[in-house]
């Protein structure tokens, strides 16, 4: 009881301060420089990198405040047998995207893979997949404090659909202040900008639990960091290099198309909720046994 | 392994930390200072993009430069004959020796890459300009792996003399290489030197960039990868070979 109640705290603590340290920022900004689009200011850069970095700068004041120590930090590289989950890391997120292109060509009335050409999609796909994997560390931030810490603290205290959710929202709604400016789907969308928030927390439940099974599977923060840095950099650019040329930005609503394919990244939910189940039912039985 | 590797980082730290230092310096000295300067006397630089993002790109080559350079005490420092039998004959074997050193090398890449990347957050706002050089820092962590990939097997086979001779060797060959192109390649993007910062310029943004071009980068990135690991196979095969060449 004790212990559930100290988990608690730390989880309190770290959800105050990783907020704290994103939203005071970013709310600042916004107030001073309005819409998404003029945020591409110089002065800003040095406030993003703080931003990124709010949930791992969190997990050090977390740990430190409650003298918690850094066991099971999941800082461990584990490489070894474990290398099918980092090749996973870069080439599951992207395997999965591109229907999001075939999707924005059916939804323009062209063919399903118009825009493919050889050196347009093995460009995209071999550049920003490979340079994803060492940019990694820009997404580290994140990934130490969400699938390092929150996640497998709220994994013992309301199990596993519970922290699939749970966590999601928590890692969608961080994100608000620039989903509000308009960053993720724009600003002219019906609902705006709740909808958008529902959204991307629901975006963030389903990459959340792939994120989730594959720092449970290498007990490693890295994985999940290339993959969440593939997610940012690439899988949406080669998903979007099937797209044909006649689509512009503007032709595509990119909340509509963003709320037609939520429904198969749902599916990525339930599928590793269900995979990280199996696997915590297989660890207890020999235990209990 | 995590043993051997806070071995080497302790044993190499003067060598880290003089890269480290030599990465600090000439980014301040050059990516910083001048820019101080010219805002102490009223001027404004946020017009004159393209001086700000060659700079930044020269001082990223320099940074893996130093890295490149300084890479080669990090092998010197345990050629010992004795401790190469012992660590062969211990749990983690020659393998183990070999895989630590290649960890220390991505490690450093890595430093560097993580610096190009925090030092362009921090210049940005003095410089008034972004300038999204970690594309270019990217790519010379590709590159710097892609040159150790051929450097470090000759090291571990011949010693760090050896292989600091063939180190040398390869920056003759690119100079060379560098020179004849420049007195018979095609230098027509140089014909306009706006032009030519244009279009860096517009490689940095991701705009107008042939898709041939990106799908040459893209497949130099991922062969640069396989060579660092074929490079490390031959390694654990050459390292007791190598020994014979270790002086004490």
């Amino acid at each position: 009881m004790q212990n559930k109640k100290q988990e608690w705290q730390r989880v309190g603590i770290f959800f105050l301060l990783s907020y704290a340290i994103a939203y005071i920022p970013e709310i600042t900004l916004g107030w001073k420089m309005g819409d998404y689009e003029n945020w591409t200011d110089p002065d800003m850069l040095g406030w993003f990198l703080f931003v990124t970095f709010s949930p791992a700068i969190a997990v050090v004041l977390t740990r430190y405040i409650t003298k918690e120590g850094w066991k099971d930090s999941l800082l461990h590289i584990n490489l070894k047998g474990n290398l099918k989950y980092y090749m996973l890391s870069v080439f599951f997120l992207i395997a999965f995207e591109l229907p999001r292109g075939i999707t924005a060509n059916l939804m323009a009335g062209e063919p399903p893979f118009a825009g493919f050409t050889v050196p347009k999609f093995f460009g995209i796909l071999l550049m920003t997949a490979g340079m994803s994997i060492p940019l990694a560390f820009i997404n580290f931030g994140e990934e130490l404090g969400w699938r390092g810490y929150l996640y497998p603290k709220l994994e013992k205290l309301i199990g596993v659909p519970g922290t699939v959710i749970i966590g999601g929202i928590v890692w969608g709604l961080w994100h608000a202040p620039l989903t509000v400016k308009g960053h993720n789907f724009g600003t002219d969308y019906p609902g705006f900008p709740y909808l958008g928030l529902v959204l991307m927390s629901l975006f963030c439940i389903s990459t959340g639990t792939f994120l989730m099974w594959l720092t449970k599977k290498t007990n490693s923060v890295y994985p999940a960091s290339i993959a969440h840095s593939i997610n940012n950099n690439s899988a949406g650019a080669v998903a979007y290099s099937l797209a044909s040329e006649k689509i512009e930005e503007d032709t595509i609503d990119l909340f509509q198309h963003s709320a037609i394919t939520m429904g198969y990244m749902l599916i990525l939910a339930v599928v590793f909720t269900i995979l990280i189940l199996k696997d915590s039912k297989k660890q207890k039985t020999p235990a209990e046994s | 392994m995590k043993g051997l590797l806070y071995k080497e980082l302790v044993q190499n730290k003067i060598m880290l930390v003089a890269v480290g230092l030599c990465c600090i310096f000439s980014s301040f000295f050059m990516g910083i200072l001048p820019f101080m300067a010219v805002m102490a006397e009223g001027d404004d630089l946020s017009n004159d993009a393209s001086f700000t993002v060659i700079m930044m790109i020269f001082i990223t080559v320099l940074d893996y430069f130093f890295l490149l350079c300084f890479q080669g005490n990090f092998f010197q420092t345990d050629e010992r004959k004795k401790w190469a039998y012992f660590i062969a004959s211990s749990p983690e074997t020659s393998v183990g020796q070999v895989r630590s050193k290649y960890f220390l090398v991505i490690i450093c890449d890595m430093g560097v890459l993580i610096w190009s990347y925090f030092f362009e957050n921090i210049a940005n706002p003095i410089q008034g300009t972004i300038t999204g050089t970690t594309v270019i820092s990217g790519l010379l962590f590709f590159v710097h792996l892609f040159l150790s990939a051929f450097d470090i097997p000759f090291m571990i086979r011949f010693g760090a003399k050896g292989g600091n001779m063939v180190h040398t060797v390869m920056f003759v060959l690119m100079i060379a290489v560098g020179g004849i192109y420049l007195l018979f390649g095609d230098l027509s993007f140089f014909d306009s030197i706006d032009d030519f910062y244009d279009k860096i310029l517009n490689f940095l943004h991701g705009e107008n960039i042939s898709d041939w071009l990106y799908f040459w980068l893209g497949l130099f990135i991922w062969i640069s990868m396989g060579c660092y690991w074929l490079s490390y196979r031959l390694s654990c095969k050459f390292y007791l070979k190598g020994v014979e060449h270790y002086a004490k």
